[in-house]
């Protein structure tokens, strides 16, 4: 049972062992996406990106290769040589809203619903069994969420404050189910950035579960953080909703 | 005989208690032991490649592997990995390094364990700000950590027993051992449920390690004023550990 455990690598913007080239592919866009890595940038070494990425090596192989055929990377040979990024800014933005469309709104509805229930819970746990240790962890994730101004930062901020709520629940399921659902469709959360108003809210919301659990209030903690995906789950909606309209326009004046 | 209710033998069992005390505080020591001479290993090579060059590689780290191999082979709590963890810019050739090795799928091999490194990257491990670095960093004392769900790591439910290492006033890194909470339990819950009254071993923040009644679960905290009767502990001290465990016997 160990051994089996042992050998999962289901990690935090990691792709589920199960992962296949196509998560791979998508793992590589949404880093472009958010500017990890930009146009001209030489990729890490196939080998440094399967143990980034938490899968072999030879699916990063097949993955870039796929990326090189549709002109996002390309590979140059010499003492130099490697993966480079070709795609610019727009190319991987598109791609990724057209993966967003894959998205049906009963699908999303769907996947905020399980999101409430896996963070709702945690942040009850995390309530009940957090220590001092993990006071101070969340209060920094806090802090950096407030100071994350781009699109970037807020993602990965806000991605670290609940998988590591969830951590603090030492439960081990939720913390991979948080993870994987983190990886699965969170990115779809940061398509816009929040501007100064929206983050000091969204800080705020942050900060009342944070004080609900500092409280030891499991109740509190657990409706916050249920409430907040169900915020999310509707920010989400309706950027898929703009989509949905912005889709029919262009479709309308290519029939006129 | 039962464990639940409130019926138990006139004896208090205070001995066997304290016995049953001493075997879990036996066990543990394997797993401190192994870490000592992970230690030990550490600050040797440290020494040899100090006698070749002015300064240590990762290379000069390698023959680690072969310890901690037979270290694990050898301790019968099954340790998941074990290793040293470079303090930051303390090797020639790289900011950060772990060498660690773990239990492999095949019996008697171990692999590294390969964590991303990349201090600006999503999946970071940022070990030196993780609870087991930089307590014995800060401190100069070990530790022993946990309960706790590791990510990005091991991702698994662990015990993490670190060490400091210090080489000439200089702080090294850590030498230390992961033990799966559940190879823990195996070692300790078979002690716990020898005897006749609700035992609950917890850690130094009251967390609870393991038990013998579905009433106190591992991670929760264990709150000695809900419960009414009265309370005998045993102390359980982990070398050079600051924390300490505890087995509270509810009579």
């Amino acid at each position: 049972m160990n051994h089996q455990s042992s050998q999962q690598v289901v990690s935090l913007f990691r792709v589920p062992s199960a992962g296949k080239t196509e998560q791979v592919v998508r793992w590589l866009i949404e880093a472009i996406e958010l500017g990890i890595f930009t146009e001209e940038d030489q990729l890490p070494s196939e080998a440094d990106l399967a143990s980034q990425i938490g899968v072999a090596t030879v699916t990063v192989r097949e993955a870039l290769s796929l990326l090189r055929e549709q002109g996002f990377v390309e590979t140059r040979r010499g003492r130099k040589g490697g993966s480079f990024v070709t795609a610019n800014f727009d190319m991987v933005h598109a791609r990724l809203l057209a993966e967003f469309r894959r998205y049906s709104i009963s699908d999303l509805r769907d996947y905020g619903d399980e999101r409430a229930a896996i963070s709702g819970h945690a942040a009850r746990l995390a309530a009940e069994r957090a220590g001092a240790d993990e006071h101070e962890q969340i209060a920094k994730k806090v802090r950096i969420m407030e100071h994350a101004t781009d699109r970037s930062q807020q993602r990965r901020a806000d991605m670290r404050f609940h998988v590591n709520v969830a951590q603090i629940s030492q439960s081990v399921r939720l913390t991979q189910a948080e993870m994987q659902l983190q990886s699965e469709l969170g990115m779809f959360l940061w398509i816009t950035p929040l501007n100064v108003e929206a983050l000091y809210a969204y800080v705020g919301r942050l900060k009342a579960i944070q004080g609900a659990m500092a409280a030891g209030d499991s109740t509190l903690a657990g409706a916050l953080a249920a409430d907040l995906s169900k915020k999310n789950t509707a920010r989400m909606i309706d950027t898929r909703l703009q989509l949905e309209s912005a889709n029919e326009v262009t479709t309308r004046e290519g029939d006129q | 005989m039962m464990r639940d209710g409130r019926v138990y033998s006139e004896d208090r069992g205070g001995d066997s208690i304290r016995e049953c005390a001493r075997n879990i505080e036996s066990s543990v020591s394997v797993i401190i032991n192994t870490v000592e001479k992970v230690r030990e290993d550490v600050l040797r090579l440290w020494q040899q490649a100090l006698r070749r060059r002015r300064h240590v590689t990762r290379r000069d780290l390698a023959e680690l592997q072969e310890t901690v191999k037979r270290l694990l082979s050898e301790a019968d709590v099954q340790i998941n990995g074990a290793g040293f963890v470079v303090a930051p810019d303390v090797l020639a050739d790289a900011r950060l390094h772990l060498e660690w090795w773990r239990e492999g799928v095949k019996p008697g091999h171990v692999i590294p364990l390969k964590v991303n490194l990349d201090e600006e990257g999503n999946t970071f491990y940022d070990y030196p700000n993780m609870p087991w670095f930089h307590k014995p960093q800060a401190e100069g004392v070990g530790h022993v950590i946990g309960p706790y769900v590791d990510i990005m790591g091991i991702d698994m439910y662990i015990f993490t027993f670190s060490l400091p290492i210090v080489y000439d006033d200089r702080f090294l890194g850590i030498a230390g051992a992961d033990v799966p909470v559940g190879n823990l339990e195996a070692v300790v819950t078979r002690h716990l449920v020898e005897q006749n009254h609700p035992l609950v071993l917890v850690n130094d923040d009251m967390r609870v390690i393991a038990s013998n009644s579905s009433e106190y679960l591992v991670g929760e905290f264990f709150k000695p004023y809900a419960y009414s009767g009265s309370q005998s502990r045993f102390y359980i001290t982990l070398d050079h550990s600051v924390e300490s465990w505890r087995l509270v016997c509810l009579h």
